[in-house]
C-alpha cells in the first residue's frame, strides 16, 4: 500500500512540482518556507484542491490525473485530515464532531458513537465529549482536531501543523500523544511542520518543498 | 519585571468621551435623520389607521377580532351594522402559511442548486430569469393563477381531497374546488418564491468555504458538507427570507382577490371555495363602502399592519437567536 504524487499542484498561477511516493507504515515529514505548497498538497491529496498536471494514486489506484480525466471525490479516498487551524464545527459538540467522518462513510450511529468515545480516550480528551466545540481551548481543541481525524479510520492521514497552535508544555504532551497514534497507524501518514524537532520526533523521511 | 498591585476602583470601565469633526457630525446627522425618517412614517401610519378605526374598536371591542359578521347598517335602520375580521383574519394566515409551505423546501432547494451543483453559465441564467419572476406586477400573476393555474389546480385538489380528505383540512363539505385557499397559497408560493430564494442563496453563498473543506477532508460527500456546514449556517438566512415571503404573502391583495372566493366565514378546509384575506377584503369593500364601513376597513387594515409588524419583529428576533446559537 503506497501513496504516489507526480506532477505539479498549485492553486492559480502558483505552480510547484512534485514527485513523492510514501509507503503504508511511514511518515513523511514536509518541511519548507512559509507559501511554498505544503498545505496545498495535503489539500491535493485529500481532494478539496485538483492536481494541475500528473496524477495521483493510492495502492494502485488513480485518484487524481489531469491527462486522463481522472478525478475521485472526496468521498471516494480514504483520508482525514488535520487542518493547521483545526477547522472543528463550532455548533457541534466534541462527540458529534469525531463521529463526522465515520457518519460520513455511512457508520451506524452507535458504532461511530463507540469509536469516537475511545478515539478521545486515545488522545486524552474522553472528558470533552459532551462539550461544544467552540468553547474549547486550543490544547483541547488540538487532541479533538487529531481524534476526529484518525477517527475515521482513513488509509492516509495528513497532518498540517498539527502542534502549530499550543503552548509549549502541551505540545510536549501532545507530541508524545501524536507519537503513539503514528506509531500504531498502518496506513499512510504525512506531517508538515516548521518545527524541526516535529519533524524528527515524528517523520520517518523528511521531504523539503520548494 | 515587577507587577505594581491594581485596586478595583482602577479597573473600572473607563467612559470615552470623543470629539468628533464636522464632517462626521453631518454624516451622523443624516443618517440618524433617514433611520429616524422611516421610523416615523411608520408610526404616522399606525397612529391614522388607529385614529380613523378607533371608533369601531370602540363600538365592537373583542368582538371585532372575533366575529366573522361584516354587515353594513340596513338603509331603512332594521338591522345595525356589523363588522368583525375573524374570517378574513384567519384566511389572511391560512393562505399565507399555504404559501410559505410550498414555497420554502422549493427555495431551499433552487438556492443549493444555484450555489453548489449548478455550472456557471446556468447560474447567471436562472438567477436573472429569478430577479425577472420576482418583479412580476401582481395583477399579472392574479390573471395568470386565475385562467392557467386554477383549471390545472383544481385537478391536484380533487386528488387531495380523493386521497387525502380523511384529514380535516383537506375534507371539503361542497364539492367546488375553484377559488380556493389552496389555490390562492399556490399562486402566492410562486410568488414569494424568487424572494425567499434570493436571500436564502445570498446567505448560503457565504457559508464558510473552510469548514466546507473541513468536512471534504474528513471524506465526506458534497450533500455532507452541506448538511453540515452550509444548513446550520444558512438558518437565520431562511428564516429572514421566509419571513420576508410571509410578509408578502400577508399582505398581497389583487392576485388573491382573482383567484379567492371571498365568504366571511372562518374556514380550515384549505380545499373549500370559501376564504379572503384582509388585504383582498378591504380592496373589494372600499369602494363602496359608506363613512362608517370606511373607518371599519381602516380598523382591519390597523389589524393587518400589525399582524405583519408582528411576523416582521418575530423574524428579526428568531434571526437574532440562531445567529447567536450559530
Amino acid at each position: 500500500m503506497s501513496l504516489s504524487v507526480v506532477g505539479h499542484i498549485g492553486k492559480g498561477t502558483h505552480t510547484i512540482p512534485i514527485d513523492v511516493t510514501v509507503e503504508a507504515g511511514e511518515v513523511l515529514g514536509i518541511a519548507g518556507r512559509n507559501g511554498v505548497g505544503k498545505t496545498t498538497l495535503m489539500e491535493t491529496i485529500a481532494g478539496i484542491v485538483p492536481l494541475l498536471s500528473g496524477s495521483l494514486s493510492f495502492d494502485g489506484v488513480t485518484w487524481d490525473d489531469a491527462s486522463q480525466k481522472v478525478w475521485k471525490s472526496p468521498e471516494q479516498r480514504r483520508c482525514a485530515v488535520v487542518f493547521q487551524d483545526l477547522r472543528l464545527f463550532p455548533h457541534m459538540s466534541v462527540l458529534q464532531n469525531v463521529m463526522f467522518g465515520l457518519r460520513s462513510r455511512g457508520i451506524s450511529k452507535n458504532e461511530a458513537q463507540s469509536t469516537a468515545r475511545m478515539k478521545l480516550d486515545l488522545v486524552s480528551a474522553e472528558h470533552l465529549v459532551h462539550r461544544k466545540a467552540m468553547g474549547l481551548s486550543g490544547g483541547e481543541a488540538q487532541r479533538v482536531a487529531l481524534a476526529r481525524a484518525i477517527a475515521a479510520e482513513p488509509d492516509v492521514l495528513l497532518l498540517d501543523e498539527p502542534l502549530s497552535a499550543i503552548d509549549a508544555g502541551s505540545r510536549e504532551q501532545l507530541r508524545s500523544v501524536l507519537a503513539d497514534v503514528l506509531s500504531a497507524f498502518p496506513g499512510v501518514a504525512l506531517l508538515v511542520s516548521h518545527d524541526a524537532k516535529d519533524l524528527t520526533s515524528l517523520a520517518t523521511r523528511t521531504l523539503t518543498l520548494g | 519585571m515587577k507587577l505594581l498591585p491594581v485596586s478595583d476602583t482602577e479597573v473600572s470601565p473607563r467612559i470615552l468621551k470623543v470629539s468628533r469633526g464636522t464632517a462626521d457630525k453631518v454624516f451622523r446627522g443624516v443618517v440618524l435623520a433617514g433611520a429616524m425618517f422611516s421610523v416615523a412614517v411608520l408610526g404616522l401610519i399606525c397612529a391614522f389607521l388607529l385614529y380613523r378605526g378607533f371608533e369601531i374598536f370602540k363600538d365592537f371591542g373583542f368582538s371585532f377580532f372575533t366575529s366573522s359578521r361584516w354587515e353594513a347598517a340596513a338603509d331603512d335602520g332594521s338591522s345595525p351594522a356589523h363588522y368583525g375580521v375573524a374570517a378574513m383574519l384567519v384566511g389572511s394566515i391560512v393562505v399565507a402559511t399555504i404559501a410559505v409551505v410550498l414555497a420554502v423546501p422549493f427555495a431551499m432547494s433552487v438556492a443549493l442548486y444555484l450555489e453548489y451543483y449548478a455550472p456557471q453559465f446556468l447560474k447567471r441564467t436562472l438567477v436573472s430569469i429569478l430577479d425577472l419572476v420576482a418583479s412580476i406586477p401582481s395583477v399579472i400573476w392574479g390573471i395568470w393563477g386565475y385562467t392557467i393555474l386554477m383549471p390545472h389546480a383544481m385537478g391536484w385538489s380533487k386528488t387531495l381531497n380523493h386521497w387525502l380528505g380523511w384529514i380535516p383540512i383537506f375534507k371539503v363539505p361542497v364539492p367546488i374546488f375553484e377559488r380556493s385557499p389552496f389555490i390562492a397559497g399556490t399562486l402566492l408560493a410562486m410568488m414569494i418564491l424568487p424572494i425567499i430564494t434570493s436571500v436564502t442563496r445570498e446567505v448560503y453563498s457565504q457559508a464558510p468555504r473552510d469548514q466546507v473543506d473541513a468536512a471534504y477532508g474528513l471524506g465526506s460527500t458534497k450533500w455532507g458538507a452541506i448538511k453540515t456546514v452550509v444548513l446550520p449556517f444558512g438558518k437565520s438566512g431562511l428564516v429572514g427570507g421566509t419571513m420576508l415571503g410571509l410578509g408578502r404573502a400577508l399582505g398581497e391583495t389583487i392576485a388573491v382577490y382573482l383567484v379567492l372566493n371571498l365568504v366571511f366565514k372562518v374556514n380550515f378546509h384549505i380545499l373549500a371555495s370559501v376564504g379572503g384575506n384582509v388585504a383582498s377584503m378591504i380592496a373589494t369593500k372600499f369602494g363602496e363602502a359608506g363613512p362608517y364601513e370606511l373607518k371599519a376597513l381602516m380598523a382591519a387594515g390597523l389589524v393587518l399592519f400589525l399582524l405583519t409588524l408582528g411576523v416582521n419583529f418575530l423574524a428579526s428576533a428568531i434571526v437574532n437567536r440562531s445567529k447567536k446559537i450559530a
